[in-house]
């Protein structure tokens, strides 16, 4: 039985050990690699996913098979990152990335303040160390979008199903997470190696 | 022609993403023409750079991923609590 299997979802449902145990070995990776994406330490990171597959395994019954089961696994560790980090209602507030941006520009939409050039040098181990710094100030729901656009590859639509939002407030999500480490590097100053700046 | 804070904002949301070809052809143009907002680009794109080398590569331990699903089957083996 493939991890596509249409059948899966009823066994699934059914609590049939090999299609759960399948179902784990296919995106245990997947999940703790987010959960480390969405800035939780190793530890934090591997309870949370042992904490996603308990709830999992604990509601299989409930699973239709209406979303794919990557979607649905996805959706509950989004759940457990926000309850560890106890961050989403925070979140859900204005935002001042949205009016620091704004200041970067002039009344025509050309820039007043232009980014420094940089040659792709975010790869130094000195970048390394001060974008963790960045991505600890990233509020939970940006930085879970950022995680499964760049880290897992997924697509709009199931990005939406995953953090309950709608298109529109994706692009958002994402608009404020980047221009927030942008930003973030910029003003710590970050030097590549042919002393370019962020 | 889109200025510039109009293209970094499309950049930032993703919003060329299943875009037609007349926008991002608007935007592939004044990019060519803007180093400040191919700089802009060029940044935002080594952010997911770096985070697809920096998560993607620490879960992929054999040993941690081993222990993790032991520790799920344990856990899924064990006794409803009723407590």
């Amino acid at each position: 039985m493939s991890i596509d299997d249409p059948q899966l979802a009823a066994k699934i449902r059914a609590g049939d050990p090999d299609a759960i145990q399948r179902v784990i070995r296919a995106y245990l990776g997947q999940i703790l690699r987010a959960a480390l994406g969405a800035g939780l330490d190793p530890t934090q990171a591997e309870d949370v996913t042992q904490a996603t597959f308990a709830t999992f395994i604990e509601k299989a019954a409930n699973f239709e098979g209406r979303s794919h089961i990557r979607t649905w696994l996805f959706g509950i560790l989004y759940k457990k990152v926000a309850e560890a980090r106890r961050e989403l209602k925070r979140d859900q507030q204005m935002d001042d990335i949205d009016e620091m941006v704004e200041q970067r520009f002039k009344a025509d939409g050309s820039w007043m303040h232009p980014p420094r050039p940089v040659d792709a040098q975010l790869h130094d181990a000195e970048v390394r160390e001060r974008i963790e710094d960045c991505l600890d100030t990233v509020p939970i729901q940006q930085r879970m979008a950022f995680t499964l656009r760049e880290v897992e590859g997924l697509g709009s639509e199931e990005m939406c199903n995953i953090l309950g939002v709608t298109r529109t407030n994706l692009g958002v999500l994402l608009y404020r997470v980047r221009n927030r480490l942008r930003s973030c590097l910029e003003a710590k100053g970050v030097r590549g190696r042919r002393d370019a700046q962020l | 022609m889109p200025s510039c804070k109009e293209v970094t904002g499309r950049i930032a949301s993703d919003e060329l993403t299943g875009a037609g070809w007349w926008p991002r052809l608007r935007v592939r143009l004044h990019l060519f023409m803007c180093r400040h907002c191919r700089c802009y680009a060029d940044q935002v794109r080594s952010l997911g750079t770096y985070a697809r080398e920096r998560w993607g590569a620490q879960a992929t331990d054999p040993a941690v991923l081993e222990r993790l699903e032991r520790a799920i089957f344990q856990d899924s083996s064990k006794p409803p609590d009723h407590s």
